[in-house]
């Protein structure tokens, strides 16, 4: 969703949003009030059967390409997408479209240079069908205007079907609403109005994406934040919705891999998208309407409280179980431990999939689209003060800002041997603000000068994070305690929860005098932005 | 782009016929391809000057006073490098490299000097840090031969693995000079030979930099 998303309107690259839900979802939202509008069209209804191919070593997917071969009828038409995958930072999206007599895929007649070096060389056969999408699609085209009286044109496609690969099957039920004319945010709110008839999800996989991951039996992979390309003088507002797109782009790209939940690095990323976007919204929430921000702030926040859990077990078991683990093989009480985490870690993650299923989590996701596609902050509620402040360069509120957050952990910090841990968990939140702050604006400075200061300042966030590692461990373990049932696994289960908040507070005794140092040296660090602005 | 480099100190290994035959694989396969000539024999420009105009273009790069500037608008490089060069010449050559292809012969195979510039190239940084591939394609391979054998071990011992082998044929000799390659020829015989190079080919197609990006999340 996102890809196309951040193309905006002023860009000719197609805009669409792919909901999915159970068939018979599919069958309520046909028939749905927001379809039937009287100037829809008649629908329109193709059987289609897609067959995608590739190398035996998947060449043309790792360079991001989509090879397939559509039967219509009679016809056969080849189709070559690039910019399908998490590769297509590389390529602008382009495609490749023309007949073929047969389904056997005919690489040499493509004529475009472009696809033609994208797809690199092919040997004599090498092209083998690696799975098969069979749909039935029904198209409604809906004529309309949006609330401020402007013409939007919606293609709505529903598709119900399969994809097969290598013997195995997987039900495919989608609804594509593609912008032929009119503002993006108009898809937002067709999406937002079917979300009132029957609940969907949205889908950010491409059918192909599905179907690799089918025939490979590959687990969906996560993936970092795209790099962030802010300039100086580039204007604020630019910059807020360049910094949105790309902190909504970043988790739910890892949705996939953590509602998959096999490597806990998808939940993870997922989390530091939704925490980068809640510091995106303290970063520029004196430039947008109160309102606003607290909605966006409030469904952020409760996202991220839906995947605390599923985190806080992953981290549990990997970074301070496994420790004592080590060191005391065969003790049957960590045993017990470490069975009765693994089933809250279930348990977690159940809770996970269920949040990320529920309509207030598609709805922030839609109302969230359709605000930044239409740049809504520049509404009635926008004061002329955040008007000015959004068209000032850059540059200017970043120094501001960042000399704010650094004042502020600085302040949070003073007599840091002495605070208590309260305080420090403070401290922590401060840090954490600045760090962020800093990754978004980092660029707008050379790299030599920051590079001190980022990294003392990720020292002590790490230190920092160790500590409430440490504090949320207790937390969790006390509650495993309390709500485990009475018998004699319970009393193992204790036993070793003593060992393990023992073997920790011992271990932040020894930690002190380095964390001290990791703070001094913090605050000893010069700071890289405008000095000038620092002083005055 | 990829830009694949062809190198070995020890001469006589077939270089130039390796260098000329990938430059020719690509461009038949439409792609646009360039070889460069690093070689102060010149040998392959020799050939691209020979190479009829109805076969598949390939751009000549004249680099036999050094790198010269790399060309827009292609797909696939390939750069025969000097023959018994120095390790401080190939450094600059291997910084623009994605691949580096070493062909290796079983007849009369050195084993003291391929090992020494294989491990040689292992000190080198952009390998050391295994942004650069190396593949050991062996050439004029006689199958079933005892030095081919001897090869084999040899390879395994260094701790590479190959990328195939190419059968000895007269036609290597005899189309070399009309600047033709295995790949513009026809014929039931020919399609057997152009088999042999793709384990060689294969492996440059899955050394693409623009693969490198999607690696980091999976």
């Amino acid at each position: 969703m996102t890809a196309e998303m951040t193309a905006g309107s002023s860009t000719q690259i197609e805009t669409e949003l792919k909901l999915r839900g159970d068939p018979e979802v599919l069958l309520r939202l046909w028939q749905a009030p927001p379809l039937s509008l009287p100037d829809a069209g008649p629908p329109k209804i193709k059987d289609l059967e897609n067959t995608y191919y590739d190398t035996a070593d998947l060449r043309l997917r790792k360079r991001g390409l989509a090879f397939r071969i559509r039967r219509d009828g009679n016809r056969f038409i080849q189709t070559v997408k690039t910019g399908d995958s998490a590769a297509s930072a590389v390529f602008s999206r382009s495609e490749w479209e023309g007949d073929v007599p047969s389904a056997e895929p005919q690489p040499d007649i493509i004529d475009d240079p472009a696809i033609r070096a994208a797809l690199g060389l092919l040997l004599p056969g090498e092209l083998r069908p690696i799975f098969t999408t069979r749909v039935r699609r029904e198209v409604l085209e809906l004529n309309g205007t949006d609330s401020l009286g402007r013409l939007k044109v919606i293609e709505a496609a529903f598709d119900l079907g399969e994809i097969e690969a290598a013997g195995s099957r997987e039900a495919l039920a989608e609804i594509e609403l593609e912008l032929v004319e009119g503002p993006p945010g108009a898809l937002f709110d067709l999406a937002l109005a079917l979300q009132d008839v029957a609940p969907t999800q949205i889908e950010t996989r491409s059918k192909s994406a599905r179907g690799y991951a089918l025939a490979t039996g590959r687990r969906p992979a996560w993936s970092r934040a795209e790099p962030l390309e802010l300039t100086a003088d580039m204007r604020v507002d630019d910059a807020l919705a360049a910094v949105i797109a790309n902190c909504l782009q970043h988790w739910t790209a890892n949705e996939a891999a953590a509602l998959d939940g096999s490597d806990p690095e998808g939940v993870h990323q997922m989390r530091v998208g939704l925490r980068r976007f809640r510091s995106a919204l303290s970063v520029f929430g004196d430039l947008l309407p109160a309102g606003q921000e607290d909605w966006l702030n409030a469904e952020a926040k409760w996202a991220l409280n839906s995947l605390g859990p599923a985190r806080d077990w992953d981290v549990f078991q990997s970074d301070l179980l496994a420790p004592l683990e080590a060191d005391r093989p065969q003790d049957p009480d960590l045993a017990a431990l470490r069975a009765a985490a693994r089933e809250r870690q279930t348990l977690a993650y159940t809770e996970l999939r269920d949040a990320l299923a529920t309509p207030r989590y598609t709805r922030f996701l839609l109302r969230l689209g359709g605000w930044l596609e239409d740049r809504a902050w520049h509404c009635a509620e926008l004061t002329a003060a955040q008007d000015v402040a959004l068209n000032q360069p850059l540059v200017t509120l970043a120094d501001t800002l960042l000399d704010k957050r650094h004042r502020k952990a600085l302040k949070n910090g003073k007599g840091f041997a002495s605070l208590p841990t309260a305080e420090r968990h403070r401290l922590r939140i401060a840090v954490k603000k600045l760090r962020y702050t800093t990754e978004f604006f980092r660029g707008l400075y050379p790299a030599k000068r920051s590079k001190h200061y980022l990294a003392a300042l990720r020292d002590l966030q790490e230190a920092l994070g160790h500590l409430n590692d440490v504090a949320v461990a207790e937390h969790l373990l006390v509650d495993l305690t309390e709500k485990s049932p009475p018998g004699s696994g319970a009393r193992q289960t204790e036993r070793a929860v003593g060992k393990v908040i023992g073997w920790y507070a011992r271990a932040l005794v020894d930690f002190e005098p380095d964390m001290r140092r990791t703070w001094k040296s913090f605050a000893a660090t010069e700071p890289f932005w405008n000095k000038a602005k620092r002083k005055a | 782009m990829i830009t694949v480099l062809v190198a070995n100190t020890k001469g006589g290994c077939g270089k130039t016929t390796i260098a000329t035959h990938l430059a020719a694989a690509f461009a038949t396969a439409g792609l646009r391809a360039a070889l460069a000539d690093a070689d102060k024999q010149g040998s392959s420009l020799g050939w691209l000057k020979t190479r009829p105009d109805t076969t598949a273009p390939i751009q000549a790069l004249d680099w036999r006073d050094g790198p010269g500037k790399l060309p827009k608008d292609t797909d696939r490089l390939v750069i025969d490098a000097p023959a018994g060069m120095k390790m401080k010449k190939i450094e600059e050559l291997l910084r623009l490299a994605d691949v580096i292809v070493v062909p290796v012969l079983p007849s009369g195979f050195d084993e003291p000097v391929t090992g020494d510039f294989l491990k040689q190239l292992e000190d080198l940084k952009p390998i050391r840090k295994s942004k650069t591939a190396v593949a050991i394609l062996r050439n004029r391979v006689q199958t079933g031969s005892r030095m081919a054998a001897k090869l084999d071990k040899f390879m395994l011992g260094v701790g590479h693995t190959g990328v195939g082998r190419l059968r000895h044929r007269l036609v290597y000799a005899d189309i070399a000079g009309r600047g033709l390659t295995v790949f513009d020829l026809t014929g039931k015989q020919n399609e057997e030979l152009r088999e042999d190079w793709a384990p060689v080919l294969r492996y440059i197609e899955n050394s693409d930099p623009a693969m490198e990006i999607r690696a980091v999340g999976e």
